[in-house]
């Protein structure tokens, strides 16, 4: 079963170093948004189950995104990645409804430790 | 911790500091062949330790004047002393650029150079350390009074 | 050999991510040692020529006078300069932070400048040089001016490069009167260097 990801982040490399930082095994249908407003656009459309979101970004942020899905009652879980590392981001973030902050540059373990926390992908019996 | 892990981490702690003092160090044998160049020469000069190790230092540095700087670490090798140059004698021992490449006045790195011998445990020296300052600042501000000094003279 | 040194849009948006990692983790430090909240902006990234190079820091603060504090880095054939520009009306609010009498001396500002700036400064650079995997050296920091008009910082008559890549990060804190620009300045030769480095970052 593929599960659709959203990435959203304003940079291009940060979008393709999430990507690449997604398990192999797991089979996903990737899209990506440049920021809030496109990424509440797409999942708007429905379908998608997870999104990386970035904090630091033009036309919406990521604290605004998390705010309108909220309003919205929109049925996605929300990973912030972000480089702003301080103890009031993730506070916010959490207060605003995201299930978990992951800090840039991401690392491929966390986020797989992560994945299996929320039991998107199988353990190591898999 | 023991004595032994002591040491180590001793050991680790000098090493580390070697590495991240803003002050070049380089340990030369008998035939200025380089032994040890720290992380300040290797930012500065471009040269790995990999690539400086085992090196002669004046192939490798041609700015250096061979028979200049063999004077003054013949008699460290010789008579166990310090020798000191400073940058009033030459201005640079490495021509390396100033640390300061964005704002700072000068075109290269102004420097000190203290050379120590190193003693084997029988009180003989087969290797001197070579330790370098960057002096660009005070040399800068010493130009600029000098100047002063001169305008107000005339 | 004059090559002319540009960025590509892939490069400027790479640059922009490492600078964005960085400062993030400057100012968690930062908050951390005056118990605020950092607002971290977009970093700006640009190649500046250097009869726009006082435009540029012009630009940065409208505030009548600022103190400059400015410190050189360099690690495997990048080297380039951290300048932390502070607003003087940052001064009184900083103090208060950072626990400083209410009066204060010359003395006193120009420790907290430099409590500031070794802070954002060393972070910035460190963390810089941990996504490309340099150790940067990193040399005493020098006062550019302490409570100057912002044209005055730099001697223009001095001035050897042509070109230089410059990195603008505002900083502001929330709920206090301070803000303070850090410019990361790279020569042109360690652009081409970087634009190397990064080469690997971009790869799909």
């Amino acid at each position: 079963m593929t599960t659709k990801v959203l990435i959203c982040d304003d940079s291009n490399m940060a979008r393709k170093q999430m990507s690449r930082a997604l398990p192999d095994s797991w089979p996903t249908e990737v899209t990506f948004a440049k920021n809030g407003a496109e990424a509440i656009e797409i999942i708007k459309l429905g379908g998608q189950e997870l999104m990386f979101l970035d904090l630091t970004m033009p036309v919406m942020d990521g604290y605004e995104t998390l705010e309108a899905i909220r309003k919205n009652d929109m049925p996605i879980l929300v990973i912030v990645v972000s480089g702003d590392i301080q103890p009031e981001a993730r506070e916010r973030v959490k207060n605003l409804g995201a299930i978990e902050f992951i800090k840039k540059p991401v690392d491929e373990g966390k986020i797989l430790n992560v994945l299996i926390e929320y039991g998107m992908v199988g353990g190591n019996n898999e | 911790m023991s004595d032994s892990q002591l040491e180590m981490t001793e050991f680790h702690w000098l090493m580390d500091i070697l590495q991240t003092i803003d002050v070049g160090l380089v340990v030369l044998d008998r035939d200025y062949s380089i032994k040890l160049w720290n992380g300040f020469m290797e930012n500065h000069s471009g040269v790995r330790p990999d690539q400086a190790k085992g090196q002669n230092l004046f192939t490798l540095f041609s700015e250096i004047d061979e028979s200049w700087f063999k004077k003054k670490a013949e008699s460290v090798f010789l008579l166990n002393t310090r020798a000191f140059t400073i940058s009033e004698q030459r201005p640079y021992l490495f021509k390396f650029n100033n640390n300061h490449p964005i704002t700072g006045r000068a075109d290269f790195m102004y420097q000190n150079a203290t050379i120590i011998p190193l003693n084997n445990v029988d009180g003989s020296t087969d290797h001197i350390c070579l330790i370098v300052y960057d002096v660009t600042n005070s040399a800068m501000s010493n130009k600029d009074l000098l100047g002063i000094k001169a305008l107000l003279n005339t | 050999m004059s090559e002319i040194i540009a960025l590509t849009e892939d490069e400027r948006d790479c640059y922009q991510e490492i600078t964005n990692v960085a400062m993030g983790q400057a100012a968690d430090r930062l908050a951390r040692l005056l118990g605020v909240y950092v607002v971290l902006p977009i970093p700006n990234v640009n190649i500046i020529e250097r009869n726009e190079f006082k435009m540029t820091i012009k630009s940065l603060e409208n505030a009548p006078t600022v103190s400059a504090v400015c410190q050189g880095f360099i690690g495997a054939g990048i080297a380039g300069e951290a300048l932390l520009i502070f607003n003087d009306s940052s001064f009184s609010d900083i103090a208060q932070l950072l626990k400083y009498s209410k009066e204060l001396n010359p003395k006193e500002e120009l420790e907290m400048l430099m409590d500031v700036a070794n802070v954002l400064n060393g972070a910035c650079i460190q963390g810089i040089g941990q996504q490309l995997d340099i150790n940067f050296s990193q040399s005493h920091p020098i006062i550019l001016g302490q409570h100057r008009p912002i044209s005055e910082l730099l001697d223009e008559k001095h001035v050897t490069w042509q070109r230089t890549m410059a990195i603008e990060i505002n900083y502001t804190i929330k709920d206090h009167n301070i803000n303070c620009d850090l410019l990361l300045l790279f020569t042109e030769e360690s652009v081409i260097h970087m634009n190397r480095l990064i080469s690997f970052l971009l790869e799909d």
